[in-house]
């Protein structure tokens, strides 16, 4: 009904015939003088719609997220304690080498002071469960976090195999203790750093770089050579 | 007509283009400061470096999270945006205008940590010493968000910096994350919210562990 009258072709202005399609998209802008009302209704319609919506993101409670400023620097306080402070931080910040453990990335960095000397693969903890059917005991294969001390050093160390060595192949922990003995698996230097954790060698080099061990680090022949060489008991190793 | 048409639909766009706009203006305003001195935040700091444990320090000025021990900084990343969640209005002032940052915090639930579980004699992964294949671990999905609680009642929540720089993805955002991390009643605290490009969300989930302190400076 609202529609130009289909029967005649339209014009324009000098009389020229107006392509049907033109004219469609034409009365679609404009409109016909009957169709032009409820364009202007739609509009305010539209308008009324997000009014409504505006009062009622104004009115309504969100749970929502407010920025905090970065860059801002905080107020200092009082510069003597302030320094004090640093200092003692600065006391407590290791004296010789000390080494550093990403076990995210499976990097091991050794420094001394600010100066890195070593910054090479490695592998840490799998993070695997192990559940024994048997017993229900179950392990946790992290490397933990946190300062640790090298307590002692070990050349050609020997691995006495824990219980979960033979869970995890499914085997019985044997009684005999001669059996748990393996002289192998370390590499050639081990370097102790309490609670069975300790940083040494391993036989598949290619796994190095991804996560692969029980808790324990691994290092390639020569990095770890290095290391024993360098890192003092005592040295602080921090693991994270 | 037809000028008088357009140009209510040119009000209209502008109007659409406003909205978001006046929104994200509303959202960016009154930031909150960590609510505290440097000395006051290095005694706090000093407390923790005399352990041996790792602590997580958020430093708002160099907009770095920092993973430090012994007062050593061991790893640094950026913090693509730092916030705090309360229920407020979308549009004007939040409620709670007045709240403060926890200056020292204790991760009390931390972050969900994926782990493969085997049975023993089901293992024999190469964690061992048996083979040279890798562990038969799956690969982490990348996954953007998680959630702790903290020992002041706080949550946090560590998430990947993805979509929500445009006016509309902010929109977006605040408009359909509450139902993401919405606190269990209103009388909770407030989330902190640190925004971490997607790689290090990922990298720094096993830090976020329980009894992990955590400084905001």
């Amino acid at each position: 009904m609202d529609s130009p009258n289909e029967s005649e072709p339209q014009t324009t202005a000098t009389g020229e015939a107006l392509d049907p399609s033109v004219a469609a998209a034409s009365a679609g802008v404009s409109g016909s003088p009957a169709g032009r009302p409820r364009l202007r209704g739609l509009a305010w319609l539209a308008g009324a719609v997000l009014l409504v919506a505006l009062l009622a993101l104004a009115t309504l409670d969100f749970y929502r997220l407010r920025p905090i400023e970065l860059g801002r620097p905080l107020a200092a306080g009082d510069p003597t304690e302030v320094e004090r402070l640093e200092a003692r931080l600065a006391e407590l910040e290791p004296r010789g080498p000390y080494v550093v453990v990403d076990s995210a990335d499976n990097r091991l960095r050794l420094y001394r002071g600010d100066e890195q000397l070593l910054d090479t693969r490695c592998s840490t903890g799998t993070g695997t469960v192990l559940r024994d059917p048997a017993s229900g005991r179950v392990w946790i294969f992290d490397t933990p976090t946190g300062r640790w001390q090298v307590r002692k050093k070990v050349r050609d160390p020997v691995w006495v195999k824990p219980d979960w060595a033979f869970i995890e192949e499914g085997e019985s922990p044997p009684a005999d203790p001669s059996e748990r003995y393996d002289d192998v698996s370390l590499g050639d230097y081990g370097l102790y750093l309490g609670d069975g954790y300790i940083i040494h060698g391993t036989l598949f080099e290619s796994l190095l770089g991804e996560p692969a061990t029980h808790g324990c680090v691994r290092l390639g022949k020569k990095d770890l050579e290095r290391l024993y060489n360098e890192v003092p008991i005592g040295a602080s190793v921090f693991l994270y | 007509m037809r000028r008088s048409f357009s140009t209510s639909l040119a009000r209209l766009t502008a109007l659409g283009r406003f909205v978001p706009a006046a929104c994200t203006l509303a959202l960016l305003a009154s930031p909150l400061p960590a609510a505290e001195t440097l000395a006051e935040s290095l005694a706090a700091e000093l407390e923790l470096a005399r352990g041996s444990e790792i602590y997580l320090l958020i430093d708002t000025e160099g907009a770095r999270l920092e993973v430090r021990s012994r007062g050593l900084v061991l790893d640094r990343v950026d913090i693509r945006r730092l916030g705090v969640k309360a229920w407020g209005p979308l549009l004007g002032a939040r409620h709670d205008t007045d709240v403060e940052l926890p200056t020292r915090s204790t991760i009390t639930r931390g972050a969900p940590q994926r782990r493969e579980i085997v049975v023993g004699g089901e293992a024999a992964n190469g964690a061992g010493n048996g083979d040279d294949t890798p562990p038969a671990m799956t690969t982490p999905a990348v996954v953007g968000s998680y959630a702790c609680v903290l020992d002041n009642g706080w949550l946090l929540q560590v998430r990947d910096h993805g979509e929500g720089d445009g006016l509309w993805g902010r929109l977006w955002e605040e408009l359909s994350d509450p139902f993401d991390s919405r606190p269990a009643s209103r009388d909770s605290h407030p989330t902190l919210v640190i925004e971490l490009d997607t790689a290090d969300t990922e990298r720094l989930r096993h830090l976020f562990r329980r009894d992990r302190a955590l400084l905001i400076r």
